[in-house]
């Protein structure tokens, strides 16, 4: 559950560029008007990376949305040591689709909403169990699948508007709107008995993957620019504001049948701080590299799952990558991005890749009804 | 779970067809055309020589119900990469030959947890299966049919030869669980190809159909037994392809394909008999390709939409080509 | 709009700074998960440990085999043995009355330890016994399980029952379930008890696993445990259907001495020769020195109401595990 709640704050975070080469959204090339109609919507819609502002223009219309593949191959212990999951065949895929919409009201004020939907199974290490006369072997999936919290937003920029710096502030709101609660397990049995018994156990655990509670963040960017070359610190600060409910299924074997019930139990997640620095170079008007590391740390939290009320242990980990953007069209950019995770303590580090498309439409009677 | 593996290798056969991926063109230079508005095969005297990396994980699978599920009952994880070199030839402007010489590096990992509550201890023990090596070689000859114009498409027919070449036997046989696994498949195969191409600047469309053929063979299916002969059922799929040029320099290609293969003879025995029985899917590529003069450098991601006893995650290939 | 996202952002910084406040009574994750151990050398006047009773103000009750009674206060250890008025050292049971008084049994009758002293029943009804194990009902009666069979004190008068097989004669445990009704666990079967139906036996022939019944729990979803010494399984009773629970210890004998359930609702069972196991409902899962422990033999144990659970060994002390 934790873990769905960092993916989905490292999603939400990262300015990432997409590429999603989806057929359908071809045809929305032709809804772009020529140039010589209106250069000045013409020139923002095409507008380099590094010089583009951290927000979306007045009256400016940006659909994100991709395909995020992680690995989860690798975990970092109490101490910071990365463990290989993969040695272990507990290593999993993660399966996310970001989907987000920002809109500029102003030239210094942008709103936006996005919503994730992801889907991974985590698997434990089989255990056999050799008992006097009885052989058991146990295998555990969890499933974590389902649609994050909503996720709305404001930021605000500097109405300096100086020609190579900018910073904004933002705030935004995650409102856990779909169901977070697992569903019933699906657990099977099979025994055979021969010489010895032997049963196969297996643990299905059907996880959503919202967090289920109201989390409220506020962060600052602050990006410098050169000719061609550009660079965004961005921090923030996230924390629940209210706590969270949630139940966990327990199970009974009655004549080799399983038996479930439900309890409920009380949460919260605590602090996360997240940080970015990217650095991007503009190889050419329309291609973008760019290098980046950020990291989260998460502390404060605690769950009553166990009856008791036992705090979180902290997180933190430290990612680097490098992606590129391509503008394709005024109205369509392909990006990708590719993570790798370097230290950690008590998480999960993820190799990431990242592909989508950013469509952009301007209205220009709006742009020109402010200018 | 190393026959959903075999299953999981055998879907890296469809990402040949990337080779039909989009090209740019600057009509100034013959050699720079994209995937668009290339011809179908290779003009006489034209060599390109490519490299193309696929690389998987092994995780999930369409189930017999056709649903999305995990492998239970064997907790195991595994990813498959390969490497091939890609060589094109065009001998006239209608017949061009294609050599294609995979490296396959796979493997799977497996741990187990043994606890002797009557001894009071407990023990891991780790597995890593690996299979890494040359795999099979493919030749194939094209011959355009008809040439493309203005009021008709081309059409292109294509015989792919697999030989097995790569090691079709398990070896360094240490237990049941840690062995080097075969790189090959070991059987020959015959792939007759059939491929419709029209372009519509700055947009093409291409749709293919094929039946592939696999003859008998024989080989050690599981480390300490003797080779059996089998028979790999044949593979019959169509599909097509929409392209269309973002600029000069830049292609989106979408493709979508059918496969179905029929049962499998293993002992003796069919598919239907060890229950691998109907197995099919259907495949959503999306790709781009990106070029500069005679460079070619392309991404795929192949998701499987739909399927049956296959692989239910996607593929990612990434390519890069040259025309000398 | 300005105001109005200005006005968002005042109260979002307000919501998060008081979200920030520290959250009081949070367990450091550090501190659950863990086993603390007492013995001779920290507090208990013997090793041997045969009761552990937790009495209505928290105080831990810790009876020894010949070291007396051992008292756990809120960290600080202190005894009552043969000196300070106990009848004898070696402590078979421990159980608290209605009126908080605490009921020492020893190897030479029972003692009980009032607030204005310690009263010594060395015989009741002008008979010797020695007190197995003892319990205070849901009435208020004492019930007081000895080798020539039950002893039962209404607050005013004793009653002794004996049985004419002696085998139900030696009474090891003594519980009461949710309905009131009092078992009994004996070398010849289990025993029940309510007002309606009086007596009624249980044995092998009834449904248990085996006749030597130790002890007798009644979980928190109704089930009935009896476990057993010297028979491979244990029984679990619905009150309709008869289940043999396989523990997994290792060992052709499950052995067990006592029964608990902690507050996560798993079963906990201390045996004779393969520490304690933990079962969850589904699987039992056996936790020896390598988990923990210091002892293999675990003769009795005690859920406290924080949740810890407390292990009295053969001769290695207390053994305290702290659940995650």
């Amino acid at each position: 559950m934790f873990l769905s709640k960092t993916i989905s704050i490292i999603t939400f975070m990262k300015r990432r560029t997409f590429f999603r080469p989806f057929s359908l959204f071809l045809f929305l090339i032709h809804f772009y008007q020529s140039p010589a109609q209106d250069t000045d919507v013409y020139g923002l819609l095409t507008e380099r990376y590094v010089d583009r502002p951290i927000n979306v223009h007045r009256g400016q219309l940006q659909i994100n949305t991709g395909y995020e593949l992680s690995v989860l191959n690798k975990k970092f212990d109490s101490e910071g040591k990365a463990v290989n999951l993969a040695k272990d065949g507990s290593a999993a895929m993660q399966h996310l689709f970001p989907f987000d919409v920002r809109y500029g009201l102003l030239e210094h004020l942008q709103m936006s909403v996005g919503i994730n939907y992801a889907r991974t199974g985590i698997r434990e290490r089989n255990v056999w169990i050799i008992a006097y006369d009885t052989e058991v072997s146990i295998d555990e999936l969890n499933e974590y699948k389902g649609l994050d919290n909503l996720n709305l937003g404001f930021l605000f920029r500097d109405p300096f508007d100086f020609k190579n710096i900018s910073w904004t502030i933002r705030g935004n709101i995650l409102v856990p709107l779909f169901n977070h609660k697992p569903d019933q397990p699906d657990h099977s049995i099979y025994t055979a008995v021969l010489e010895t018994s032997y049963t196969q156990l297996s643990y299905y655990y059907r996880n959503k993957y919202g967090s289920g509670i109201l989390t409220g963040a506020l962060g600052t960017d602050l990006k410098l620019k050169t000719s061609n070359f550009s660079a965004l610190l961005s921090g923030s600060f996230s924390s629940d504001l209210m706590e969270g409910t949630n139940i966990q299924w327990r199970s009974n074997l009655v004549e080799n049948e399983f038996e479930y019930y439900s309890e409920e139990f009380n949460y919260k997640y605590g602090h996360q701080v997240e940080y970015l620095a990217l650095f991007a170079y503009q190889a050419i008007d329309w291609f973008a590299v760019q290098l980046f590391a950020c990291g989260i740390y998460t502390y404060g939290g605690w769950s009553e799952a166990t009856g008791k009320k036992v705090g979180n242990r902290p997180e933190n980990l430290f990612s680097g990558g490098l992606g590129y953007e391509i503008l394709a069209s005024p109205h369509l950019r392909l990006f990708q991005t590719l993570e790798i995770p370097f230290l950690g303590k008590n998480i999960m580090g993820s190799f990431v890749i990242n592909t989508g498309i950013s469509l952009n439409f301007i209205s220009e009677t709006y742009y020109n009804l402010f200018k | 779970m190393k026959k959903v593996f075999l299953l999981i290798i055998s879907s890296f056969i469809i990402s040949n067809i990337t080779g039909q991926v989009e090209q740019m063109i600057i009509p100034s230079d013959l050699k720079q055309q994209t995937i668009i508005t290339e011809p179908a095969t290779l003009r006489k005297g034209f060599f390109r020589i490519g490299i193309v990396n696929s690389w998987g994980a092994v995780d999930r699978i369409f189930d017999e119900s056709g649903k999305r599920s995990y492998l239970m009952g064997s907790n195991g994880w595994g990813t498959s990469w390969s490497c091939e070199l890609d060589l094109q030839y065009g001998i006239t402007d209608r017949i061009q030959v294609t050599a294609q010489l995979p490296y396959k590096r796979d493997k799977i990992y497996y741990a187990a947890e043994l606890i002797a509550p009557g001894y009071d201890s407990s023990l891991v023990q780790y597995y890593k299966t690996t299979g890494n090596g040359l795999g099979d070689i493919s030749l194939a000859a094209s011959y355009q049919i008809i040439q493309e114009n203005e009021r008709r498409p081309s059409l292109v027919t294509k015989l792919f030869v697999t030989l097995p070449t790569g090691r079709k036997n398990p070896t360094n046989i240490e237990n049941s669980r840690e062995y080097d696994m075969p790189t090959g498949y070991g059987e020959t195969t015959l792939d007759f190809h059939l491929q419709a191409r029209k372009i519509f600047y700055p947009y093409s469309v291409t749709v293919y159909t094929a039946y592939k053929y696999h003859f008998k063979g024989e080989k050690i299916f599981n480390p300490g037994e003797e080779e059996v002969s089998f028979k790999s059922g044949d593979l019959f799929y169509i599909g097509g392809t929409f392209n269309v040029h973002l600029n000069d320099w830049i292609a989106l290609g979408n493709e979508v394909g059918f496969y179905k293969w029929w049962d499998d003879e293993y002992y003796g025995e069919t598919a239907a008999d060890v229950g691998m029985t109907g197995r099919w899917v259907i495949n959503y590529q999306p790709s781009l390709v990106f070029q500069i003069r005679r460079f070619r450098f392309f991404e795929v991601i192949q998701f499987p939409i739909f399927g049956n006893s296959v692989a239910a995650d996607p593929q990612y290939i990434l390519g890069l080509q040259y025309i000398i | 709009m300005n105001k109005l996202i200005n006005y968002f952002l005042i109260i979002l910084s307000c919501s998060l700074m008081i979200s920030c406040e520290e959250d009081t009574d949070v367990i450091d994750p550090d501190e659950v998960g863990i086993w603390k151990y007492y013995s001779t050398s920290n507090g208990l006047t013997n090793d041997d440990i045969r009761a552990i009773k937790q009495d209505r103000s928290g105080i831990i009750w810790v009876g020894t085999y010949g070291g007396g009674v051992c008292k756990y206060d809120h960290g600080n250890w202190s005894s009552i043995q043969e000196r300070d008025g106990l009848l004898d050292n070696r402590i078979y049971s421990i159980a608290e009355d209605v009126n908080g008084d605490m009921w020492i049994g020893t190897a030479y009758g029972i003692s009980i330890i009032t607030d204005d002293g310690i009263i010594s029943l060395e015989t009741i009804l002008d008979s010797y016994y020695i007190p197995l194990s003892l319990y205070s009902d849901s009435r208020g009666w004492m019930w007081i399980g000895t080798t020539t069979g039950i002893i039962i004190y209404d607050q005013s008068d004793f009653y002794p029952v004996s049985f004419v097989n002696d085998d139900f004669n030696w009474i090891w445990d003594i519980t009461e379930d949710s309905e009131g009704q009092v078992w009994f666990s004996t070398t010849g079967g289990a025993i029940s008890y309510n007002e309606n139906n009086g007596l009624e036996i249980f044995t092998v022939d009834d449904g248990l696993y085996g006749n030597f019944v130790s002890c007798i729990l009644q979980d928190s979803r109704g089930f009935i445990w009896f476990a057993h010494l010297e028979t491979e399984r244990i029984t679990r009773w619905d009150g309709t259907n008869f289940e043999y629970i396989n523990l997994l210890n290792g060992y052709n004998y499950a052995n067990v001495w006592s029964m608990v359930e902690d507050h996560n609702r798993n079963i906990w069972f201390t045996t004779k020769n393969s520490g304690v196991t933990c079962y969850d409902g589904v699987i039992p899962k056996t936790i020896g020195i390598k988990g923990g422990l210091k002892d293999y033999d675990i003769r009795c144990s005690m859920v406290d109401v924080e949740g810890n659970l407390w292990f009295g060994s053969d001769s290695l002390g207390l053994q305290i595990y702290v659940p995650e």
